[in-house]
């Protein structure tokens, strides 16, 4: 065995490590943060029938407990838009967030 | 000890029920089929306890295989050929997520031109996968080293999958004496299968083979590597350790009166037992000759070829593929580079596709050798001189 393998071999031995892709540290990634454009809801408009928590790809999009209301969870929505296509009231609108980034 | 009538195939599915495999998910496949059918049978009259699952495709048959490994038994697959190729994206998970399978491959060509006989040319596509490759002579070899692989792969500073190589028909359909173990017997040598690293463990769960960025893929390549050095030190110790408790004498590579040898073959696979006997006759009549066999493939022994092979004697290396589109054969490139480049080296293409490798090809060979010819380029030793008038067009006749 090289030399660099066999001092390879021991630090493998001593250490407390999974060898290969596993992974065991979970941490949930802020996907609200990719968003350039977010939905407002107009809840005038809105008659809570759930065609865009149904739609929602990425499933953010839950009723409130207390108000029974449709809420968008802006920590992980990334502003796909496919909400504001689906409401048949048209009480989702997407907005700009985020100026488009320029690289001069 | 039991001796049985057995051939290559036998010997592949006498050792896995030896192994107390506990999930079976073979795929048939022309020469490898006996070994499914014979796993099933053993299923189904309970000498072997084990869940059978009939997949759609090699492709599932080694997915499957790998999943009920994870879930901390020893599974088994074996395929031939196309059915390798076909499970070839799976061959890396395998290897990379260090899940220690060993899966019995029936050398078999590749399409096309479609042929359902011996080449070595599909284990050798697959051979930078990262899964230990053995090339065997006989039915006892094949037995006996699938056990051995089985401790090789499983050993944790190793954890790397394992091909048991056998040619196809003439090793797979070949049958032979073989001297079997009792389970008893086996236990002695290959312990129960422990998982380990990753796996699916309910006490300590972990996501296994998630995305990994560049900065740290390098590093996972070179555990595997390390790996196959590990190998390549612990397994002349686990010869050593099998040849004691069952009287046998394996060694990874097998010199065969190379020592005072004007001309030396390098081989593997079924034709190193022809090679034997040619030699022995060639001896009675005066010429020194010898064969270097190599049983162990990845991890490739460059120390041990070079230390086998004497400095003056002329070699030939018999690549049982092609090769195509490269200077030389695939085991030529691997003895060329382990003799760092030596002058009277030469290469032989023979037995593609089927092709008997007979006496008369090997004493060919070796006069050749004992000619001591300028160097030669990559020689198709047994082809017909008529190459091209194979296929007539035909003739429309008005």
């Amino acid at each position: 065995m090289s030399r660099q393998s066999k001092k390879l071999l021991n630090q493998q031995r001593s250490s407390n490590s999974l060898v290969g892709p596993a992974g065991t540290r979970y941490s949930n990634v802020n996907t609200g943060d990719w968003r350039i454009h977010k939905p407002v809801v107009n809840t005038e408009l809105c008659t809570l029938c759930g065609q865009c928590q149904d739609y929602c790809p990425a499933d953010v999009i839950n009723r409130d407990n207390d108000t029974g209301k449709l809420i968008v969870d802006m920590k992980y929505c990334k502003g796909c838009g496919i909400c504001d296509t689906v409401c048949a009231k048209k009480a989702i609108k997407m907005e700009k967030e985020m100026e488009d980034i320029r690289y001069d | 000890m039991i001796k049985k009538m057995l051939d290559g195939n036998g010997a592949v599915a006498e050792a896995i029920k030896l192994a107390e495999v506990s999930v079976i998910s073979a795929y048939p496949i022309t020469p490898q089929s006996p070994i499914s059918e014979k796993l099933s049978e053993m299923v189904e009259n309970r000498e072997l306890d084990a869940k059978y699952i009939r997949v759609e495709s090699e492709h599932s048959a080694l997915s499957c295989a790998i999943g009920a490994q994870l879930s901390g038994v020893r599974a088994c697959t074996a395929t031939a050929s196309v059915g390798l190729a076909l499970m070839f994206e799976v061959l890396g998970v395998a290897s990379g997520c260090r899940v220690p399978l060993v899966m019995p491959v029936v050398n078999r060509a590749l399409v096309s031109p479609w042929s359902l006989w011996c080449d070595h040319q599909d284990s050798m596509a697959a051979r930078d996968t990262g899964w230990m490759q053995f090339y065997l002579e006989n039915a006892q070899e094949v037995f006996d080293f699938m056990l051995i692989a089985y401790k090789i792969a499983e050993d944790s500073d190793v954890m790397t999958p394992a091909m048991v190589c056998l040619d196809g028909f003439f090793l797979s359909h070949s049958m032979q004496t073989v001297s079997t173990l009792t389970l008893e017997e086996v236990k002695k040598f290959l312990p129960d299968y422990k998982a380990k690293n990753m796996f699916f463990d309910f006490d300590n769960p972990m996501i296994i083979n998630n995305l990994t960025p560049p900065e740290e893929f390098s590093e996972m390549r070179l555990q595997q590597e390390i790996g196959f050095d590990n190998a390549l030190t612990l397994l002349p110790e686990i010869l050593v350790e099998f040849n004691e408790l069952y009287s046998k004498n394996y060694d990874i590579v097998e010199n065969y009166r190379c020592d005072d040898a004007d001309a030396i073959i390098v081989a593997m696979g079924s034709m190193t037992g022809t090679i034997k006997h040619v030699v022995n006759e060639m001896r009675k009549n005066g010429k020194k000759v010898g064969l270097l066999k190599i049983i162990l493939f990845r991890p490739f022994p460059f120390k041990r070829i070079s230390s086998e092979i004497n400095s003056s004697c002329s070699v030939g290396v018999i690549d049982r593929s092609a090769g195509l589109g490269a200077q030389q054969g695939p085991v030529f490139l691997e003895v060329n580079a382990a003799l760092s480049g030596r002058e009277n080296l030469y290469g032989f293409i023979a037995g593609l596709g089927g092709r008997d490798i007979t006496e008369k090809t090997i004493e060919g060979i070796f006069e050749k050798l004992l000619d001591n010819p300028d160097s030669i380029e990559k020689e198709w030793i047994d082809t017909n001189k008529d190459v091209f008038d194979l296929r007539k067009k035909t003739v429309v006749q008005k």
